[in-house]
């Protein structure tokens, strides 16, 4: 009898661990595909050879021709706009999951915990006043990155005051996005239209600010960053079970939320100081994610990254070609897209998923 | 035919005062129903705006407020710039403006989406002219309290050339509005017999680069374009869209030009055109045809678009100018 038992557990342990692998590597082919599709599809009327033949060109430049105006589309204005869109989708998705694990909730997001509004007010700053911490054109993107981590350390420090609970840090955390949102309503009306355009073009969030440096630069931060929080998840892990479990278990219970605070602000404000506030995709990646391969952190972490990536890269990718020439704001087609498939989901499953 | 040979043939009997009361007859009501303005013995003017009401003022207007940039580029083009009481704070343009607001004269009654109402009426101005798009509830609220308010909504050149009329004919200004009309018709038709023979150039014209926005079909640029001897780019878009640089390569323009605001990002989009690798296989860039246009003067519906008509020109075609 006790044998027939364990047999079924490890059975059922497989099966959510194929489970788990199943929408990995669903994800990755997705993923794969769709980048290969938005390679191809677009405005020049390029066909699988004539874009395979060009990147491959670059690698082995005596074997593949292309010409200089392929050249130009495939590696100046695609190639990195795809890798910007998987980069910053699956980094976006991590912070969620990390926000709503350390507070324990699921309206966690950098929106809500201010950072997205403070860094709206540092580019606002930038743009109407002129002020910032960097010059020329790094102004607006030192000013966004600058205030998003001020907002993420001001909500630690007004936590700490009440002790570090997940309730003083969303409370925190909203004070101090109304706080922005109110400095840069104030900015802009006090701006000249012009000034105001730009902002609101700013906030609206896109990816046709990517570059191959900007694409670099994240993958740095990213390389060094997420690896420690997989490799962390246990920690998060027995947050999950309430303050005092994870204290029992030996776990630094406010040390490891600031970190792990800080980390995640540091991903996202890295994010949208080159893509400008791209809002849903953090809050919903991890939902997604979480109600098909379940709350462990240590899969819904790498989970979110896929979820995120694949939501961002297919809205640019719809974005891009669903109005050709023109582009639909990519904001608005995260949430076409990702909230029909959220509520599915959310319809799907009988029991609760948080 | 033989009936007005018959009238020349009597024409030339009868004396010259019955001459003058035959032609006056004849004239007369012809003026009456073309012109809109009507103007009875009190120096009433009732005129029909671009909503399609009809304002009435009891006088002359003596205490105007405008809210709009463009109205009030009108309103001091026309020499009415001591009668404007109350003016946007984008007003910025004759210098004057400026100068009048800081001398108290001109008092700025907000912006244009949301001018204050109540800082419009201590004003008591017999006449406040807006423009549709921007100033609807305004207008509405405007009207409520029984204030003559004119509404201006062109949506082309000749849109803008007969506004000014009809802001000519409300503010007893005709003679003036109709001088200023005139030269602007003809250096319209300037510019377009110096370009009509020339070769169409393609033309990008950028509002923005992050994200880039261009200006399609029905936007005053689509039309200066047009008019000063080139073909926009993105004329199959309507109004302003935001496009996939992408688009822009492929469609290679000859020429670019980059609006630059009065804003911090000033030269944003003329850095980004110039410096845009994927831009770097259009002709405009091979050839160093990029340009820079201050947008006010192209963009606002006012005597200064005709200036705007002429720089693009320059742009499109220097071997004309």
């Amino acid at each position: 009898m006790a044998a027939c038992k364990r047999i079924d557990l490890l059975e059922q342990y497989r099966q959510a661990a194929r489970r788990k692998m199943l929408f990995f590597l669903v994800l990755t082919m997705v993923i794969a595909l769709l980048a290969g599709a938005a390679a191809i599809l677009g405005e020049a009327n390029l066909g699988i050879s004539d874009v395979s033949c060009c990147i491959l060109a670059r690698f082995f430049p005596g074997h593949y021709h292309t010409t200089a105006f392929t050249d130009m589309i495939v590696w100046d204005l695609r190639l990195h706009r795809i890798l910007m869109g998987i980069v910053a989708g699956a980094g976006l998705g991590v912070s969620g999951a990390v926000m709503q694990g350390i507070l324990k909730n699921p309206l966690a997001s950098p929106f809500t915990l201010g950072i997205s509004s403070a860094a709206s007010f540092g580019a606002a700053l930038a743009i109407i006043l002129g002020a910032g911490i960097a010059a020329g054109s790094w102004m607006v993107i030192g000013n966004a990155f600058a205030f998003a981590l001020l907002s993420a350390l001001a909500v630690y420090l007004l936590a700490k005051y009440k002790g570090i609970s997940s309730e003083t840090m969303i409370l925190a955390g909203i004070a101090i996005m109304y706080l922005f949102s109110a400095m840069t309503s104030f900015l802009q009306y006090a701006g000249h239209s012009d000034q105001v355009h730009e902002v609101v073009f700013w906030m609206m969030g896109s990816l046709g600010r990517s570059s191959w440096d900007r694409v670099a630069m994240l993958l740095a931060i990213f390389v060094i960053c997420i690896p420690y929080l997989i490799s962390k998840s246990w920690d998060l892990n027995s947050l999950a079970a309430g303050d005092e479990t994870a204290q029992s278990l030996g776990v630094n219970v406010e040390k490891t939320r600031v970190i792990f605070m800080m980390l995640s602000s540091l991903i996202t404000a890295s994010i949208i100081c080159f893509t400008g506030t791209i809002g849903f995709i953090d809050l919903v990646a991890p939902h997604i994610a979480r109600m098909v391969i379940g709350g462990d952190h240590r899969f819904l972490l790498p989970g979110s990254a896929l979820a995120g990536a694949l939501l961002l890269l297919g809205a640019d990718t719809l974005s891009r070609i669903i109005l050709a020439p023109a582009i639909l704001p990519v904001g608005i087609m995260t949430s076409f897209l990702g909230v029909p498939f959220f509520v599915y989901l959310f319809l799907q499953r009988r029991r609760t998923f948080w | 035919m033989f009936f007005i040979q018959l009238t020349l043939i009597e024409m030339e009997n009868v004396n010259t005062t019955a001459k003058l009361i035959l032609l006056s007859l004849v004239i007369l009501p012809m003026l009456s129903t073309l012109a809109l303005a009507e103007e009875n013995s009190t120096g009433a003017l009732t005129v029909v705006d671009d909503l399609g009401r009809a304002v009435s003022v009891a006088q002359i207007p003596q205490r105007i407020v405008s809210l709009s940039p463009s109205n009030t580029e009108i309103l001091f083009a026309l020499g009415l710039g001591d009668k404007v009481v109350g003016a946007t704070k984008y007003c910025n343009y004759p210098p004057q403006v400026k100068e009048l607001e800081e001398a108290g004269k001109i008092v700025i009654v907000g912006g244009y989406v949301d001018p204050d109402i109540e800082t419009i009426l201590s004003l008591h101005p017999d006449l406040v002219l807006a423009s549709r798009t921007r100033s609807t509830e305004a207008v509405s609220l405007l009207d409520k309290e029984g204030t003559a308010t004119f509404v201006t909504d062109p949506k082309n050149l000749t849109d803008i050339i007969r506004s000014i009329e009809s802001i000519g004919k409300i503010t007893g200004s005709e003679a003036e509005a109709s001088r200023l009309c005139d030269q602007m018709q003809s250096r319209i038709d300037a510019v377009s017999e110096k370009t009509s023979s020339l070769s169409k150039m393609r033309v990008l014209y950028i509002v923005w680069h992050d994200p880039v926005k261009t200006a399609g079909a029905g936007a005053f640029e689509d039309e200066l374009i047009e008019k000063a001897g080139g073909v926009n780019i993105f004329h199959d878009l309507s109004s302003y869209a935001q496009v996939d640089p992408e688009a822009i390569a492929v469609r290679n323009p000859e020429v670019i030009i980059a609006c630059s605001g009065m804003g911090s990002g000033a030269d944003g989009p003329t850095q980004w055109a110039k410096t845009e690798k994927g831009l770097n296989q259009t002709d405009a860039r091979k050839n160093g045809r990029i340009y820079q246009a201050e947008g006010d003067i192209i963009t606002r519906a006012g005597p200064r678009i005709v200036d705007g008509l002429e720089m693009v020109a320059k742009f499109i075609h220097p071997e004309a100018f």
